[in-house]
């Protein structure tokens, strides 16, 4: 993904000039993945569909002050990193967890060679395993696999330096790698302050 | 064929750093399929694998429901319109006092050169020079740089101290372009012969190759 979408601006351009129907190619181009990285935060689709609907509101009221030039992916999940963080993230995110876990018990009792079961129990493993990390890697795993932003957007979204992003990928992977291979159960999902 | 070893082997180099290949991840996908050990302490990994190896663009995308994208739709228009903010790159007016800042593109073959041209195919090298002598930087800006400055900057020549840059780009296209001076006054080309509202109140200029 480049730092910007030309599309983007075109879009942006329309919607500015009026047309808010057009608002809906960026809901398209952006929607699934602001979906993904709000269920891996907030762990409930109901709850990540909110999100989702309350991010994009925001983007639109807010679009006259995003800035031609920069990458807007960053700029949308930006506002997305930081609404999630508000919105009864842990509590949701640990009571979803453990519906989730139980679920997933249930799947894995119940061999479904579907490709699609297979999917979400990789979703779920995933998700579970990136919960028990601490914020600050958190929300870096979280921008750049989930949203699937780059290193550089990923740093512009946060306000950190590329090695900053990398650095804390490398730290995450070592912690996910541990956390992946524990038993299933709700992970402490801290909250915490960006140092 | 990749073993419990070779799956271990691969998760170690990822975590410290290794980027895997889409073949690697393949392989392990395979082995971790039947093998429930290896699958119960690797699972998780196995989709940050296949980003970082290119295979998907993201984790975990479950898609947008249609009838989410019409809740979404249907709350925008309820909402009253953005509303443009001061732009953050101010124009430069196209007045006499800035007649020193005459833009001029100039489009050549690609290297004055017929080898060049031939190896180069439906490209043409575009020298873009904006004569501006008080400016500390310049850099281009358009689609074709992704709108961003990056990369893009501009040189000082020696010989006449107007700022210019070659840029390669595909012939049969349009571009839309303007200049950045000082990393904040937008400046159009004043010689294009078109321009295109950039829905900011000011211009882009357009290049048709």
């Amino acid at each position: 993904m480049g730092i910007e979408n030309p599309d983007d601006v075109v879009v942006i351009q329309r919607v500015l000039g009026g047309d808010a129907d057009a608002f809906r190619l960026l809901v398209q181009r952006y929607g699934a993945r602001l979906r993904g990285f709000c269920l891996a935060r907030l762990g409930d689709p109901d709850e990540a569909d909110d999100a989702v609907q309350d991010v994009l509101l925001r983007a639109y009221r807010s679009l006259g002050t995003y800035r031609l030039g920069t990458s807007f992916a960053s700029w949308l999940f930006a506002i997305a990193a930081n609404r999630v963080r508000t919105r009864r993230g842990r509590t949701v995110a640990r009571e979803a967890l453990v519906r989730r876990a139980a679920d997933e018990a249930r799947t894995a009792a119940t061999p479904d060679p579907s490709d699609q079961a297979v999917v979400r129990m990789e979703r779920e493993e995933v998700r579970r395993a990136v919960a028990g990390l601490s914020w600050p890697l958190r929300v870096v795993v979280e921008l750049y696999y989930f949203a699937g932003l780059s290193v550089a957007e990923t740093g512009s979204a946060l306000g950190l330096g590329h090695e900053a992003v990398k650095s804390r990928l490398l730290r995450a992977r070592r912690e996910l790698s541990r956390l992946a291979a524990e038993p299933a159960q709700p992970g402490p999902g801290g909250e915490g302050i960006l140092p | 064929m990749m073993e419990c070893e070779g799956a271990a082997d691969l998760v170690a180099r990822w975590k410290a750093g290794g980027q895997p290949t889409a073949d690697q991840t393949r392989a392990f996908s395979r082995h971790l399929a039947g093998c429930p050990s290896c699958r119960a302490v690797h699972g998780g990994l196995q989709a940050l694998l296949q980003r970082d190896a290119g295979e998907r663009e993201s984790v975990g995308d479950p898609g947008l429901p249609a009838a989410l994208e019409d809740r979404i739709m249907d709350a925008i228009h309820r909402v009253p319109a953005p509303r443009r903010a001061t732009r953050a790159l101010p124009r430069i007016p196209l007045r006499a006092g800035l007649a020193a800042a005459a833009v001029l593109v100039v489009a050549i073959g690609v290297g004055a050169g017929l080898a060049l041209r031939a190896r180069a195919g439906a490209y043409l090298t575009v020298s873009f020079v904006l004569d501006t002598p008080e400016a500390r930087s310049v850099a281009v800006v358009g689609d074709f740089t992704g709108w961003k400055t990056s990369g893009y900057e501009l040189s000082r020549r020696a010989t006449d101290g107007k700022w210019q840059i070659a840029v390669r780009l595909r012939r049969d296209r349009s571009y839309t372009y303007g200049f950045v001076v000082d990393g904040e006054r937008w400046v159009p080309d004043p010689g294009a012969p078109e321009t295109v509202e950039d829905g900011f109140g000011g211009v882009n200029s357009i290049l048709r190759l």
